[in-house]
C-alpha cells in the first residue's frame, strides 16, 4: 500500500518537476498518507476504500506548490539559464562543417525543398521562404530567420535553440517534438500548426498566437508568456513550469485538471475556462 | 432543494474555518510539537469529527508558517511510511497566536451582537 500512496505523490507532484523540496515533501507527506491509511484499516475500512478515503483527503497540490517556492526566474535545479543554454548551443553550433551553417542566405528561396536533417547553425536567413520543405530534424541553432516563412513546413524534430523567429509564420507546420529554447518567438504565429511534444524554454513568447490549437504534451517553461494568446484552445498534458501566465489568454480553452493546476499555480486567469 | 441549501451551508463554513487554519495550527502547537498527520487527526478529534482539513490545506499553512518564522521543523524517526517531521513554535508564532485570537475575540463580540 504504501507503494500505491507513494505513487499516488508521485503523479501528483510530478507536473511541479523536480523542485528543490521535493524529496523532503513527499517524504513527510507519505508518512502522513501511510498513518492515516493504517488508521482506517484499523477502523475497519477496506483496502479499497481506505485508500481512496485517504486520497480523497488529500486536496489540491496546487496549494501546496504556492508554499514551496520552485526555483525561481529563469534558473532551474541544474543551474541551467538562457545564458547556458546559448553558450551550449553556440558550441554545438561551431562544431558544424556543414554546408549551410555559418552562411548568409539573406532572402533566399529554399520552397518545397527536401532539408531534412540539415545544419543551418548560425546562418542568416532573413525572409527567407522554406514553405512546404521537409526540415525534418534540421538544425536552427542561434540562426537568425526574421521574417522567414515555414507555412506547411515540416520541423518535426528539428532543434531552433538560441534563433530568432520573431514575426515568422509557421501556418500548418508541423511542429512535432520540435525544441524552442532560449529562443526569440515573439510575434510568431502558429495557425494550425501541429505542436505536440514541443518544447519552449527560457524563450520570448510574447504576443504568440496559439488561439484554436490543439496542443498535446508541449512543454513550456520559464519562458514570458505577456498577451500571448490560448483562446479556444484545447490543452491536454501540456506543461507550464516556472511560466508567469498572468497576462496570457486563455477564453475559451479547454483542459486537463493537471493543466488547470499548473496555470492555477503560474496565477493564469482562467475564469473561461472549460477543465475535463 | 433542502440537500442543496445544506451544501452551500456547508461550503461556506468550510471556508470560513480554512482563513483559521494557521490560528488553529499554531493553538495546537503551543500544546507541544507534532507532526502533521498528528494535527490533522487533532482538529478532526477536538471538532468531534465535524472539521476533516484537506492535507495539503494544512500542509501549506505548515510551509506558511515555517517560512514567516512562527514554527519551526526538525526530522523525526523513521516510520513505516516514511519520516515523520514535526513542528514546533517559535516566540514570533506565540506572538501571532495571541495576535490572531484577539482579532477573533474582537469580532466574534462585534458578529455576535450583529447576526
Amino acid at each position: 500500500m504504501n507503494d500505491k500512496l507513494k505513487q499516488f505523490l508521485d503523479s501528483a507532484f510530478k507536473p511541479y518537476g523536480n523542485f528543490p523540496a521535493r524529496k523532503d515533501v513527499e517524504q513527510e507527506l507519505l508518512a502522513n498518507l501511510t498513518e492515516k491509511y493504517s488508521d482506517l484499516k484499523a477502523g475497519g475500512k477496506s483496502d479499497e476504500e481506505a485508500y481512496q478515503a485517504t486520497i480523497d483527503s488529500f486536496g489540491d497540490v496546487s496549494e501546496i506548490m504556492d508554499q514551496v517556492k520552485p526555483a525561481t526566474g529563469n534558473q532551474v535545479q541544474d543551474g541551467r539559464s538562457v545564458h547556458k543554454i546559448l553558450k551550449d548551443s553556440f558550441k554545438q553550433a561551431k562544431r558544424s562543417k556543414s554546408k549551410f551553417s555559418m552562411v548568409e542566405m539573406k532572402q533566399s528561396d529554399l520552397s518545397e525543398t527536401n532539408l531534412a536533417g540539415a545544419d543551418f547553425n548560425f546562418a542568416e536567413l532573413r525572409e527567407s521562404n522554406f514553405d512546404g520543405s521537409d526540415l525534418t530534424g534540421a538544425k536552427f541553432r542561434a540562426a537568425d530567420m526574421r521574417g522567414s516563412s515555414f507555412k506547411g513546413a515540416c520541423l518535426s524534430g528539428a532543434k531552433l535553440d538560441g534563433c530568432d523567429v520573431s514575426e515568422v509564420s509557421f501556418t500548418e507546420a508541423n511542429l512535432t517534438n520540435a525544441q524552442f529554447k532560449a529562443a526569440a518567438l515573439k510575434g510568431a504565429t502558429f495557425n494550425g500548426a501541429k505542436l505536440d511534444g514541443a518544447t519552449f524554454g527560457w524563450s520570448d513568447l510574447r504576443d504568440v498566437s496559439f488561439e484554436n490549437q490543439t496542443l498535446n504534451g508541449t512543454y513550456f517553461e520559464a519562458s514570458s508568456l505577456k498577451n500571448t494568446s490560448f483562446k479556444n484552445a484545447v490543452l491536454s498534458d501540456v506543461t507550464f513550469h516556472h511560466c508567469e501566465a498572468k497576462h496570457a489568454n486563455f477564453d475559451g480553452a479547454t483542459m486537463d485538471k493537471v493543466t488547470y493546476a499548473l496555470l492555477k499555480g503560474a496565477k493564469a486567469k482562467l475564469d473561461n475556462v472549460e477543465v475535463q | 432543494m433542502i440537500y442543496t441549501v445544506v451544501m452551500i451551508g456547508k461550503k461556506l463554513s468550510s471556508d470560513l474555518l480554512r482563513g483559521h487554519t494557521d490560528t488553529i495550527i499554531l493553538n495546537l502547537l503551543s500544546d507541544g510539537d507534532k507532526y502533521g498527520y498528528e494535527i490533522t487527526k487533532l482538529i478532526h478529534e477536538k471538532s468531534d469529527q465535524l472539521y476533516l482539513l484537506k492535507e495539503a490545506t494544512m500542509y501549506s499553512s505548515l510551509k506558511r508558517l515555517e517560512h514567516d518564522g512562527c514554527i519551526t521543523s526538525y526530522w523525526g524517526d523513521k516510520t513505516q511510511g516514511g519520516r515523520r517531521k514535526y513542528y514546533s513554535i517559535t516566540p514570533k508564532g506565540q506572538e501571532l497566536y495571541a495576535t490572531n485570537m484577539w482579532n477573533w475575540t474582537s469580532a466574534k463580540e462585534i458578529l455576535d451582537k450583529l447576526l
